[in-house]
Protein backbone atom coordinates (compact mmCIF):
# COMPACT_ATOMS: atom_id res chain seq x y z
CA UNK A 1 0.00 0.00 0.00
CA UNK A 2 3.09 2.10 -0.73
CA UNK A 3 0.82 4.26 -3.17
CA UNK A 4 -1.57 5.78 -0.74
CA UNK A 5 1.35 7.10 1.97
CA UNK A 6 1.82 9.49 -0.77
CA UNK A 7 -0.64 11.91 -2.59
CA UNK A 8 -0.68 11.13 -6.29
CA UNK A 9 -1.26 14.78 -6.79
CA UNK A 10 1.10 16.65 -4.98
CA UNK A 11 3.76 13.99 -3.51
CA UNK A 12 3.21 14.91 -0.32
CA UNK A 13 2.26 12.53 2.76
CA UNK A 14 -1.14 10.67 3.00
CA UNK A 15 -2.49 12.00 6.66
CA UNK A 16 -4.57 8.78 8.66
CA UNK A 17 -7.68 11.04 7.88
CA UNK A 18 -6.93 10.19 4.09
CA UNK A 19 -5.89 14.17 3.47
CA UNK A 20 -3.10 15.12 1.53
CA UNK A 21 -0.45 17.21 4.25
CA UNK A 22 0.88 19.09 1.81
CA UNK A 23 -2.13 19.73 -0.85
CA UNK A 24 -4.56 19.01 1.79
CA UNK A 25 -6.55 17.02 -0.85
CA UNK A 26 -8.59 13.94 0.23
CA UNK A 27 -6.69 11.10 -1.62
CA UNK A 28 -9.39 9.35 -2.37
CA UNK A 29 -10.75 12.13 -4.29
CA UNK A 30 -7.78 12.68 -5.76
CA UNK A 31 -7.69 9.11 -7.56
CA UNK A 32 -11.06 9.54 -8.55
CA UNK A 33 -10.11 12.57 -10.31
CA UNK A 34 -7.06 10.51 -11.34
CA UNK A 35 -8.95 7.66 -12.81
CA UNK A 36 -11.74 9.77 -14.18
CA UNK A 37 -8.70 11.43 -16.35
CA UNK A 38 -7.63 8.18 -17.52
CA UNK A 39 -10.57 7.19 -18.79
CA UNK A 40 -11.58 10.03 -20.51
CA UNK A 41 -7.93 9.80 -22.15
CA UNK A 42 -8.74 6.27 -23.12
CA UNK A 43 -11.88 7.59 -24.83
CA UNK A 44 -9.93 10.26 -26.85
CA UNK A 45 -7.70 7.67 -28.01
CA UNK A 46 -10.21 5.24 -29.44
CA UNK A 47 -12.05 8.15 -31.11
CA UNK A 48 -8.86 9.47 -32.56
CA UNK A 49 -7.72 6.22 -33.85
CA UNK A 50 -10.96 6.44 -35.87
CA UNK A 51 -10.61 9.46 -36.79
CA UNK A 52 -13.47 11.20 -34.73
CA UNK A 53 -11.71 13.79 -33.95
CA UNK A 54 -14.00 16.20 -32.61
CA UNK A 55 -15.21 13.20 -29.93
CA UNK A 56 -11.56 12.70 -29.44
CA UNK A 57 -10.77 16.49 -28.73
CA UNK A 58 -13.95 16.80 -26.20
CA UNK A 59 -12.65 13.73 -24.74
CA UNK A 60 -8.96 14.50 -24.20
CA UNK A 61 -10.64 18.36 -23.20
CA UNK A 62 -12.61 16.53 -20.25
CA UNK A 63 -9.20 14.41 -19.56
CA UNK A 64 -7.24 17.31 -18.83
CA UNK A 65 -10.11 19.02 -16.95
CA UNK A 66 -9.60 15.84 -14.38
CA UNK A 67 -6.20 15.92 -14.33
CA UNK A 68 -3.98 18.96 -16.21
CA UNK A 69 -0.68 16.96 -15.40
CA UNK A 70 -1.86 14.12 -17.53
CA UNK A 71 0.63 14.28 -19.86
CA UNK A 72 -0.28 11.63 -22.86
CA UNK A 73 -3.59 13.38 -22.63
CA UNK A 74 -2.48 16.49 -23.19
CA UNK A 75 0.10 15.26 -26.57
CA UNK A 76 -2.69 13.16 -28.08
CA UNK A 77 -4.45 16.23 -27.82
CA UNK A 78 -2.26 18.83 -29.81
CA UNK A 79 -1.55 16.12 -31.98
CA UNK A 80 -5.64 15.59 -32.94
CA UNK A 81 -5.37 19.87 -33.11
CA UNK A 82 -2.31 19.16 -35.43
CA UNK A 83 -4.44 17.17 -37.87
CA UNK A 84 -7.05 19.20 -38.01
CA UNK A 85 -4.72 22.00 -39.04
CA UNK A 86 -4.90 24.21 -36.32
CA UNK A 87 -0.98 23.84 -35.64
CA UNK A 88 -0.81 26.91 -33.61
CA UNK A 89 -2.89 25.35 -30.55
CA UNK A 90 -0.85 21.66 -31.23
CA UNK A 91 2.16 23.91 -30.50
CA UNK A 92 0.94 25.40 -27.67
CA UNK A 93 -0.16 22.24 -25.90
CA UNK A 94 2.78 20.38 -26.75
CA UNK A 95 4.73 23.23 -25.11
CA UNK A 96 2.87 22.99 -22.16
CA UNK A 97 3.23 19.47 -22.20
CA UNK A 98 7.57 19.97 -22.20
CA UNK A 99 6.91 22.51 -19.34
CA UNK A 100 5.47 19.79 -17.55
CA UNK A 101 7.41 16.95 -17.76
CA UNK A 102 10.46 17.66 -19.53
CA UNK A 103 11.56 13.76 -19.41
CA UNK A 104 11.20 11.64 -22.27
CA UNK A 105 8.36 13.50 -23.43
CA UNK A 106 7.09 12.45 -27.10
CA UNK A 107 6.14 16.00 -27.63
CA UNK A 108 9.70 17.26 -27.78
CA UNK A 109 9.96 15.60 -31.23
CA UNK A 110 6.89 16.97 -32.39
CA UNK A 111 8.13 20.49 -31.21
CA UNK A 112 11.22 19.37 -33.61
CA UNK A 113 9.71 18.43 -36.36
CA UNK A 114 7.48 21.36 -36.87
CA UNK A 115 10.24 23.69 -36.10
CA UNK A 116 12.85 21.94 -38.38
CA UNK A 117 11.20 22.93 -41.60
CA UNK A 118 10.66 26.42 -41.20
CA UNK A 119 9.04 26.91 -44.54
CA UNK A 120 6.25 24.66 -43.24
CA UNK A 121 5.83 26.62 -39.69
CA UNK A 122 5.74 29.77 -42.30
CA UNK A 123 2.83 27.89 -45.04
CA UNK A 124 1.28 26.71 -41.48
CA UNK A 125 0.93 30.55 -40.09
CA UNK A 126 0.09 31.82 -43.43
CA UNK A 127 -2.79 29.61 -43.57
CA UNK A 128 -3.88 30.73 -39.79
CA UNK A 129 -3.75 34.45 -41.47
CA UNK A 130 -5.42 33.97 -44.51
CA UNK A 131 -8.28 31.80 -42.90
CA UNK A 132 -8.96 34.89 -40.76
CA UNK A 133 -8.77 37.43 -43.18
CA UNK A 134 -11.78 34.97 -45.30
CA UNK A 135 -13.68 35.28 -42.02
CA UNK A 136 -13.65 38.78 -41.84
CA UNK A 137 -14.02 39.09 -45.34
CA UNK A 138 -17.24 36.84 -45.52
CA UNK A 139 -18.37 39.16 -42.57
CA UNK A 140 -17.84 41.73 -45.02
CA UNK A 141 -20.15 40.27 -47.32
CA UNK A 142 -16.96 40.08 -49.56
CA UNK A 143 -17.59 36.52 -50.30
CA UNK A 144 -15.15 36.91 -53.69
CA UNK A 145 -12.56 37.63 -51.97
CA UNK A 146 -12.79 34.91 -49.41
CA UNK A 147 -13.18 32.67 -51.62
CA UNK A 148 -9.90 33.56 -53.27
CA UNK A 149 -8.44 33.52 -49.64
CA UNK A 150 -9.48 30.22 -48.74
CA UNK A 151 -8.43 28.59 -51.85
CA UNK A 152 -5.22 29.23 -51.02
CA UNK A 153 -5.46 27.92 -47.60
CA UNK A 154 -6.98 25.14 -48.66
CA UNK A 155 -3.66 24.81 -51.03
CA UNK A 156 -1.23 25.05 -48.37
CA UNK A 157 -3.01 23.09 -45.61
CA UNK A 158 -5.46 20.57 -47.17
CA UNK A 159 -6.59 19.11 -43.53
CA UNK A 160 -7.81 22.30 -42.37
CA UNK A 161 -11.24 21.75 -40.97
CA UNK A 162 -12.26 24.57 -40.21
CA UNK A 163 -11.40 25.86 -43.84
CA UNK A 164 -13.23 23.56 -45.40
CA UNK A 165 -16.39 24.34 -43.49
CA UNK A 166 -16.46 27.48 -43.83
CA UNK A 167 -16.00 26.76 -47.37
CA UNK A 168 -18.69 24.53 -47.18
CA UNK A 169 -21.29 27.34 -45.91
CA UNK A 170 -20.36 29.61 -48.37
CA UNK A 171 -21.38 27.05 -50.84
CA UNK A 172 -24.31 26.48 -49.17
CA UNK A 173 -25.00 29.99 -48.81
CA UNK A 174 -24.71 30.03 -53.34
CA UNK A 175 -26.73 26.93 -53.32
CA UNK A 176 -23.90 25.16 -54.90
CA UNK A 177 -24.78 22.28 -53.22
CA UNK A 178 -22.84 19.88 -55.15
CA UNK A 179 -19.16 21.84 -54.17
CA UNK A 180 -20.32 21.95 -50.77
CA UNK A 181 -21.15 18.51 -50.67
CA UNK A 182 -17.49 17.50 -51.35
CA UNK A 183 -16.01 19.88 -48.93
CA UNK A 184 -18.47 18.48 -46.66
CA UNK A 185 -16.88 15.03 -47.60
CA UNK A 186 -13.50 15.98 -46.93
CA UNK A 187 -14.80 17.33 -43.56
CA UNK A 188 -16.09 14.01 -42.26
CA UNK A 189 -12.44 12.24 -43.97
CA UNK A 190 -10.38 14.17 -41.81
CA UNK A 191 -12.81 14.20 -38.84
CA UNK A 192 -15.63 11.35 -39.04
CA UNK A 193 -18.03 12.90 -36.45
CA UNK A 194 -17.89 16.58 -37.34
CA UNK A 195 -20.96 17.76 -35.58
CA UNK A 196 -20.84 20.87 -38.06
CA UNK A 197 -20.52 18.90 -41.28
CA UNK A 198 -23.14 16.41 -39.76
CA UNK A 199 -25.36 18.91 -39.41
CA UNK A 200 -24.80 20.94 -42.70
CA UNK A 201 -25.11 17.04 -44.67
CA UNK A 202 -28.64 17.13 -42.83
CA UNK A 203 -29.43 20.56 -43.96
CA UNK A 204 -28.86 19.53 -47.58
CA UNK A 205 -31.15 16.62 -47.44
CA UNK A 206 -28.97 13.76 -46.97
CA UNK A 207 -29.98 11.24 -44.59
CA UNK A 208 -28.25 9.66 -42.24
CA UNK A 209 -26.91 6.03 -44.04
CA UNK A 210 -26.31 8.28 -46.63
CA UNK A 211 -23.68 10.44 -44.25
CA UNK A 212 -21.89 7.03 -42.75
CA UNK A 213 -21.58 5.79 -46.53
CA UNK A 214 -19.62 9.05 -47.26
CA UNK A 215 -17.96 8.78 -44.14
CA UNK A 216 -17.22 4.81 -44.52
CA UNK A 217 -16.35 5.72 -48.30
CA UNK A 218 -14.38 8.70 -48.51
CA UNK A 219 -13.26 10.02 -51.36
CA UNK A 220 -9.10 9.78 -51.81
CA UNK A 221 -8.60 13.13 -54.22
CA UNK A 222 -7.72 15.99 -51.62
CA UNK A 223 -6.28 18.41 -54.35
CA UNK A 224 -8.28 21.65 -53.05
CA UNK A 225 -8.42 23.06 -56.71
CA UNK A 226 -11.01 20.46 -57.62
CA UNK A 227 -13.51 22.46 -55.11
CA UNK A 228 -12.93 25.72 -57.39
CA UNK A 229 -12.85 24.67 -60.76
CA UNK A 230 -16.21 25.01 -62.87
CA UNK A 231 -17.72 21.78 -63.69
CA UNK A 232 -19.46 22.71 -66.53
CA UNK A 233 -16.20 23.83 -68.75
CA UNK A 234 -14.37 20.79 -67.53
CA UNK A 235 -16.63 18.50 -69.65
CA UNK A 236 -15.30 19.48 -73.05
CA UNK A 237 -17.03 15.78 -74.20
CA UNK A 238 -20.21 15.65 -73.67
CA UNK A 239 -21.12 17.82 -70.54
CA UNK A 240 -24.94 16.30 -70.74
CA UNK A 241 -23.54 13.35 -69.97
CA UNK A 242 -21.45 14.51 -66.49
CA UNK A 243 -23.14 13.96 -63.46
CA UNK A 244 -22.06 16.56 -61.17
CA UNK A 245 -23.25 14.85 -58.36
CA UNK A 246 -20.99 11.77 -58.87
CA UNK A 247 -17.52 11.06 -57.46
CA UNK A 248 -14.59 13.81 -58.60
CA UNK A 249 -12.59 12.66 -61.14
CA UNK A 250 -9.05 12.23 -59.78
CA UNK A 251 -6.78 14.33 -61.77
CA UNK A 252 -4.02 14.09 -59.62
CA UNK A 253 -2.75 14.64 -55.81
CA UNK A 254 -1.40 17.43 -54.17
CA UNK A 255 2.07 16.38 -52.88
CA UNK A 256 4.10 18.58 -50.04
CA UNK A 257 7.28 20.20 -51.76
CA UNK A 258 10.13 18.54 -50.65
CA UNK A 259 12.60 21.45 -49.82
CA UNK A 260 15.44 19.36 -49.01
CA UNK A 261 15.07 17.40 -52.08
CA UNK A 262 15.30 20.61 -54.08
CA UNK A 263 18.01 22.08 -52.17
CA UNK A 264 20.43 19.40 -52.97
CA UNK A 265 19.06 19.69 -56.93
CA UNK A 266 19.62 23.20 -56.23
CA UNK A 267 23.24 22.81 -55.29
CA UNK A 268 24.35 19.95 -58.05
CA UNK A 269 22.85 22.41 -60.74
CA UNK A 270 24.57 25.60 -59.26
CA UNK A 271 27.87 23.52 -58.95
CA UNK A 272 27.36 23.16 -62.83
CA UNK A 273 26.55 26.22 -63.15
CA UNK A 274 29.50 27.14 -61.41
CA UNK A 275 31.73 24.64 -64.05
CA UNK A 276 30.26 25.57 -66.94
CA UNK A 277 31.00 29.63 -65.97
CA UNK A 278 34.36 28.23 -64.93
CA UNK A 279 35.17 26.65 -68.31
CA UNK A 280 33.26 28.34 -70.73
CA UNK A 281 33.99 32.18 -69.53
CA UNK A 282 36.98 31.83 -66.68
CA UNK A 283 39.35 29.26 -68.73
CA UNK A 284 38.64 31.70 -72.18
CA UNK A 285 39.86 34.68 -70.63
CA UNK A 286 43.00 33.13 -68.77
CA UNK A 287 43.90 31.24 -71.93
CA UNK A 288 43.64 34.77 -73.84
CA UNK A 289 45.47 36.41 -71.30
CA UNK A 290 48.42 33.43 -71.47
CA UNK A 291 48.31 34.22 -75.37
CA UNK A 292 48.50 38.03 -74.54
CA UNK A 293 51.39 37.70 -72.50
CA UNK A 294 53.38 35.36 -74.95
CA UNK A 295 52.81 37.14 -77.99
CA UNK A 296 54.09 40.26 -75.82
CA UNK A 297 57.13 38.19 -75.01
CA UNK A 298 57.40 37.34 -78.66
CA UNK A 299 56.91 40.26 -80.20
CA UNK A 300 59.65 42.18 -77.28
CA UNK A 301 62.24 39.08 -77.85
CA UNK A 302 61.99 40.19 -81.83
CA UNK A 303 62.71 43.69 -80.86
CA UNK A 304 65.47 42.37 -78.68
CA UNK A 305 66.94 40.26 -81.82
CA UNK A 306 66.83 42.53 -84.19
CA UNK A 307 68.68 45.19 -81.79
CA UNK A 308 71.15 42.61 -81.27
CA UNK A 309 71.46 42.03 -85.08
CA UNK A 310 72.15 45.68 -85.59
CA UNK A 311 74.33 45.89 -82.73
CA UNK A 312 76.67 42.52 -84.31
CA UNK A 313 76.10 44.43 -87.83
CA UNK A 314 77.51 47.20 -86.97
CA UNK A 315 80.52 45.55 -84.78
CA UNK A 316 80.91 43.19 -87.89
CA UNK A 317 81.72 46.34 -89.70
CA UNK A 318 84.22 48.02 -87.13
CA UNK A 319 85.47 44.14 -87.33
CA UNK A 320 85.84 45.14 -91.15
CA UNK A 321 87.21 48.37 -90.59
CA UNK A 322 89.98 47.63 -87.90
CA UNK A 323 91.06 44.80 -90.62
CA UNK A 324 91.22 47.39 -93.13
CA UNK A 325 93.27 49.48 -90.67
CA UNK A 326 95.47 46.14 -89.57
CA UNK A 327 96.28 45.43 -93.04
CA UNK A 328 97.33 49.30 -93.54
CA UNK A 329 99.26 49.05 -90.81
CA UNK A 330 100.86 45.78 -91.57
CA UNK A 331 101.91 47.26 -95.02
CA UNK A 332 103.18 50.27 -92.82
CA UNK A 333 105.00 48.24 -90.57
CA UNK A 334 106.71 46.44 -93.52
CA UNK A 335 107.62 49.41 -95.02
CA UNK A 336 109.05 50.94 -91.81
CA UNK A 337 110.77 47.09 -91.72
CA UNK A 338 112.16 47.45 -95.16
CA UNK A 339 113.34 51.22 -94.20
CA UNK A 340 114.68 50.23 -90.89
CA UNK A 341 116.73 46.94 -92.88
CA UNK A 342 117.90 49.47 -95.03
CA UNK A 343 118.71 51.74 -92.51
CA UNK A 344 120.40 49.33 -90.11
CA UNK A 345 122.17 48.26 -93.91
CA UNK A 346 123.77 52.08 -94.60
CA UNK A 347 124.27 51.95 -90.62
CA UNK A 348 126.63 49.50 -91.39
CA UNK A 349 128.48 51.29 -93.46
CA UNK A 350 128.90 54.28 -91.13
CA UNK A 351 132.16 55.44 -90.94
CA UNK A 352 134.53 56.43 -88.14
CA UNK A 353 136.06 60.05 -88.24
CA UNK A 354 139.32 58.53 -88.75
CA UNK A 355 137.49 56.79 -92.11
CA UNK A 356 135.84 59.88 -92.46
CA UNK A 357 139.61 61.30 -92.54
CA UNK A 358 141.24 58.81 -94.43
CA UNK A 359 138.49 59.26 -97.27
CA UNK A 360 138.79 62.74 -97.52
CA UNK A 361 142.94 62.07 -97.51
CA UNK A 362 142.53 59.64 -100.33
CA UNK A 363 139.99 61.63 -101.99
CA UNK A 364 142.58 64.59 -101.72
CA UNK A 365 146.00 62.54 -103.09
CA UNK A 366 143.36 61.02 -105.44
CA UNK A 367 142.71 64.62 -106.96
CA UNK A 368 146.02 65.15 -106.60
CA UNK A 369 146.55 61.99 -108.43
CA UNK A 370 148.82 59.90 -105.88
CA UNK A 371 146.84 57.07 -107.32
CA UNK A 372 148.98 54.27 -105.04
CA UNK A 373 149.00 56.86 -102.14
CA UNK A 374 145.30 57.49 -102.21
CA UNK A 375 144.05 53.10 -102.66
CA UNK A 376 146.38 52.90 -99.52
CA UNK A 377 143.98 55.16 -97.42
CA UNK A 378 140.52 53.73 -99.06
CA UNK A 379 142.21 50.23 -98.60
CA UNK A 380 142.76 50.85 -94.90
CA UNK A 381 139.29 52.08 -94.72
CA UNK A 382 137.66 49.01 -96.81
CA UNK A 383 139.55 47.00 -93.88
CA UNK A 384 137.25 47.91 -91.61
CA UNK A 385 134.21 48.71 -93.86
CA UNK A 386 134.91 46.72 -96.57
CA UNK A 387 131.42 47.51 -98.33
CA UNK A 388 132.12 51.42 -98.10
CA UNK A 389 130.81 52.61 -101.54
CA UNK A 390 132.89 55.80 -101.86
CA UNK A 391 136.12 53.61 -100.72
CA UNK A 392 135.60 51.29 -103.20
CA UNK A 393 134.40 53.87 -105.92
CA UNK A 394 137.46 56.02 -105.50
CA UNK A 395 139.94 53.03 -105.74
CA UNK A 396 137.85 51.60 -108.83
CA UNK A 397 138.36 55.14 -109.99
CA UNK A 398 142.60 54.84 -108.88
CA UNK A 399 142.61 51.66 -111.05
CA UNK A 400 140.63 53.47 -113.73
CA UNK A 401 143.58 56.12 -113.92
CA UNK A 402 146.14 53.70 -113.46
CA UNK A 403 144.67 51.76 -116.47
CA UNK A 404 144.28 48.84 -114.80
CA UNK A 405 140.53 48.16 -116.09
CA UNK A 406 140.40 44.96 -114.48
CA UNK A 407 141.39 45.50 -111.08
CA UNK A 408 138.41 48.64 -111.02
CA UNK A 409 135.61 46.14 -112.80
CA UNK A 410 136.63 44.35 -109.70
CA UNK A 411 136.01 47.05 -107.76
CA UNK A 412 133.46 48.21 -109.29
CA UNK A 413 131.66 44.71 -109.49
CA UNK A 414 132.04 44.61 -106.14
CA UNK A 415 130.52 48.06 -105.46
CA UNK A 416 127.29 47.21 -107.43
CA UNK A 417 126.68 43.82 -106.06
CA UNK A 418 127.22 45.50 -102.43
CA UNK A 419 125.84 48.69 -102.83
CA UNK A 420 123.12 49.28 -105.10
CA UNK A 421 121.70 51.87 -103.34
CA UNK A 422 124.77 53.99 -103.88
CA UNK A 423 125.31 56.87 -105.48
CA UNK A 424 128.24 55.59 -107.19
CA UNK A 425 126.23 52.78 -108.47
CA UNK A 426 125.35 54.19 -112.19
CA UNK A 427 128.92 55.36 -112.43
CA UNK A 428 129.91 52.15 -110.84
CA UNK A 429 127.44 50.08 -113.21
CA UNK A 430 129.14 51.46 -116.23
CA UNK A 431 132.20 49.80 -115.33
CA UNK A 432 131.25 47.05 -113.98
CA UNK A 433 130.61 43.74 -115.30
CA UNK A 434 127.17 43.37 -117.14
CA UNK A 435 125.99 39.96 -115.22
CA UNK A 436 126.74 41.82 -112.18
CA UNK A 437 124.96 44.50 -112.67
CA UNK A 438 121.54 42.29 -114.42
CA UNK A 439 121.73 40.25 -110.94
CA UNK A 440 122.27 43.12 -109.12
CA UNK A 441 119.19 44.50 -110.74
CA UNK A 442 117.05 41.43 -110.51
CA UNK A 443 118.23 40.75 -106.61
CA UNK A 444 115.63 43.24 -105.94
CA UNK A 445 117.22 46.88 -107.26
CA UNK A 446 115.29 46.81 -110.63
CA UNK A 447 114.21 50.49 -109.91
CA UNK A 448 118.18 51.21 -109.59
CA UNK A 449 118.62 48.92 -112.79
CA UNK A 450 115.50 51.65 -115.12
CA UNK A 451 117.73 54.41 -113.73
CA UNK A 452 114.68 56.38 -113.08
CA UNK A 453 116.16 58.87 -110.61
CA UNK A 454 120.03 59.15 -111.99
CA UNK A 455 118.71 59.02 -115.89
CA UNK A 456 122.16 57.31 -116.52
CA UNK A 457 121.49 54.21 -119.43
CA UNK A 458 123.50 51.21 -119.33
CA UNK A 459 126.41 51.83 -121.72
CA UNK A 460 127.31 54.60 -119.77
CA UNK A 461 125.75 57.41 -122.20
CA UNK A 462 124.24 60.43 -120.60
CA UNK A 463 121.23 62.47 -120.92
CA UNK A 464 120.01 65.45 -119.66
CA UNK A 465 119.91 64.62 -115.88
CA UNK A 466 122.90 66.26 -114.75
CA UNK A 467 125.08 63.53 -114.10
CA UNK A 468 128.20 62.52 -115.77
CA UNK A 469 130.59 59.81 -115.31
CA UNK A 470 133.77 61.56 -113.60
CA UNK A 471 135.88 63.78 -115.65
CA UNK A 472 133.50 64.30 -117.63
CA UNK A 473 131.33 67.44 -117.40
CA UNK A 474 129.90 67.48 -120.71
CA UNK A 475 126.95 69.36 -120.20
CA UNK A 476 127.92 71.98 -117.90
CA UNK A 477 125.77 71.59 -115.57
CA UNK A 478 127.66 72.29 -112.66
CA UNK A 479 127.99 68.92 -111.56
CA UNK A 480 131.45 67.46 -111.99
CA UNK A 481 132.87 64.38 -110.88
CA UNK A 482 135.82 63.79 -109.04
CA UNK A 483 139.30 65.41 -111.27
CA UNK A 484 136.47 68.24 -112.57
CA UNK A 485 136.97 70.65 -109.73
CA UNK A 486 134.48 73.16 -111.09
CA UNK A 487 134.79 75.26 -107.62
CA UNK A 488 138.53 75.54 -107.28
CA UNK A 489 138.29 73.81 -103.68
CA UNK A 490 139.51 70.54 -105.20
CA UNK A 491 136.90 68.49 -104.17
CA UNK A 492 133.23 68.38 -105.66
CA UNK A 493 130.32 66.12 -104.75
CA UNK A 494 126.87 66.25 -105.50
CA UNK A 495 124.79 68.50 -103.48
CA UNK A 496 125.94 70.69 -100.45
CA UNK A 497 128.84 70.55 -98.34
CA UNK A 498 126.98 71.14 -95.12
CA UNK A 499 129.16 69.86 -92.86
CA UNK A 500 132.11 72.17 -94.75
CA UNK A 501 134.11 68.99 -94.85
CA UNK A 502 134.61 69.26 -98.17
CA UNK A 503 132.50 66.18 -98.47
CA UNK A 504 128.89 66.28 -99.44
CA UNK A 505 126.33 63.36 -101.01
CA UNK A 506 123.16 63.74 -102.40
CA UNK A 507 120.28 64.13 -100.01
CA UNK A 508 120.45 65.50 -96.65
CA UNK A 509 122.67 64.68 -94.48
CA UNK A 510 120.01 63.81 -91.57
CA UNK A 511 122.52 61.79 -89.06
CA UNK A 512 125.18 64.57 -88.91
CA UNK A 513 127.73 61.63 -89.97
CA UNK A 514 128.54 63.57 -93.46
CA UNK A 515 126.62 60.35 -94.43
CA UNK A 516 123.15 60.94 -96.01
CA UNK A 517 120.43 57.82 -95.83
CA UNK A 518 119.74 56.65 -98.96
CA UNK A 519 117.27 58.21 -101.43
CA UNK A 520 118.32 56.57 -104.95
CA UNK A 521 114.83 58.19 -106.60
CA UNK A 522 116.19 61.61 -106.33
CA UNK A 523 119.96 61.74 -105.86
CA UNK A 524 120.20 64.63 -108.41
CA UNK A 525 118.72 67.17 -105.37
CA UNK A 526 120.90 70.20 -105.50
CA UNK A 527 123.03 68.88 -108.51
CA UNK A 528 121.73 70.82 -111.14
CA UNK A 529 122.48 73.84 -109.50
CA UNK B 1 -32.16 25.94 -42.70
CA UNK B 2 -28.93 27.05 -41.81
CA UNK B 3 -28.81 31.03 -41.35
CA UNK B 4 -25.43 31.85 -42.84
CA UNK B 5 -25.25 34.81 -40.51
CA UNK B 6 -25.93 33.06 -37.16
CA UNK B 7 -23.56 29.76 -39.12
CA UNK B 8 -20.95 32.40 -39.61
CA UNK B 9 -20.73 33.75 -36.00
CA UNK B 10 -19.41 29.99 -35.03
CA UNK B 11 -15.90 30.45 -36.90
CA UNK B 12 -13.46 31.84 -34.58
CA UNK B 13 -9.78 33.19 -36.27
CA UNK B 14 -7.49 30.40 -35.14
CA UNK B 15 -4.59 31.22 -33.67
CA UNK B 16 -1.47 32.85 -35.36
CA UNK B 17 2.22 31.92 -34.66
CA UNK B 18 3.23 34.67 -33.37
CA UNK B 19 -0.32 34.63 -30.86
CA UNK B 20 1.01 31.25 -29.36
CA UNK B 21 3.30 32.74 -26.64
CA UNK B 22 0.36 34.32 -25.75
CA UNK B 23 -1.39 31.14 -25.38
CA UNK B 24 0.91 29.43 -23.87
CA UNK B 25 1.31 31.92 -21.33
CA UNK B 26 -2.28 32.30 -20.69
CA UNK B 27 -3.01 29.09 -20.85
CA UNK B 28 -4.48 28.50 -17.56
CA UNK B 29 -6.34 26.04 -17.78
CA UNK B 30 -7.61 24.57 -14.16
CA UNK B 31 -8.14 20.51 -13.72
CA UNK B 32 -10.96 19.49 -10.86
CA UNK B 33 -7.79 18.94 -8.40
CA UNK B 34 -7.28 23.08 -8.47
CA UNK B 35 -11.05 23.42 -7.89
CA UNK B 36 -11.40 20.92 -4.80
CA UNK B 37 -8.42 23.37 -3.33
CA UNK B 38 -9.45 26.48 -3.90
CA UNK B 39 -13.11 25.24 -2.83
CA UNK B 40 -10.88 23.97 1.35
CA UNK B 41 -9.42 27.37 1.18
CA UNK B 42 -12.72 29.01 0.55
CA UNK B 43 -14.13 27.10 2.85
CA UNK B 44 -11.27 27.53 5.47
CA UNK B 45 -11.26 31.25 5.22
CA UNK B 46 -14.66 31.40 5.66
CA UNK B 47 -14.36 29.26 8.71
CA UNK B 48 -11.92 31.68 9.88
Amino acid sequence: MADVLNCKHCGGTILVTGYCAQCGLKSEYVNKALNSSKYYYNIGLDKARVRDMSGAKEALKMSLKYDKMNIDARNLLGLVYYETGEVVLALSHWVVSVNHFAGRNVAKRYIKEVKSNPHKLEATNNVARKYNQAIELVKQGNKDLAFIQLRKVLSDNNKFVDGYLLLALLFIDEERYDKARKALKRVIKIDRTNPLAVRYFKEMGHTDEEIMNFRDFPEENYDADLLFTDDERKGYIKTGNIDFDGEPIPVGRYKDINFYKYSIAYIIAGIVLGIAVTWFLIVPHRDKTADDESRNLKVSFSQEISDKNVKISSLENDVDNLNSDLESANKQISDLNSKVSAYQAAKTQALTEDEKVRIQSGIKKYEDMSYDAAMEDFDRVLDKNENNDIALFYKGMCYIKQADTNSAKQVFNQLVSKCPQSVYYTVAASYADKSIVDAANTGGNSSLGDDAGTGTTEDGTTEDNGYSIPGDDTEGNGYTVPGDDTEGNGYTAPGADTEGNGYTAPGADTEGNGYPIQDNTAPQDGIDE
Amino acid sequence: MINFDEEIKKFKPVLELDQAEDAIYNNDMKDIMDIMQEMMRVAKETEK
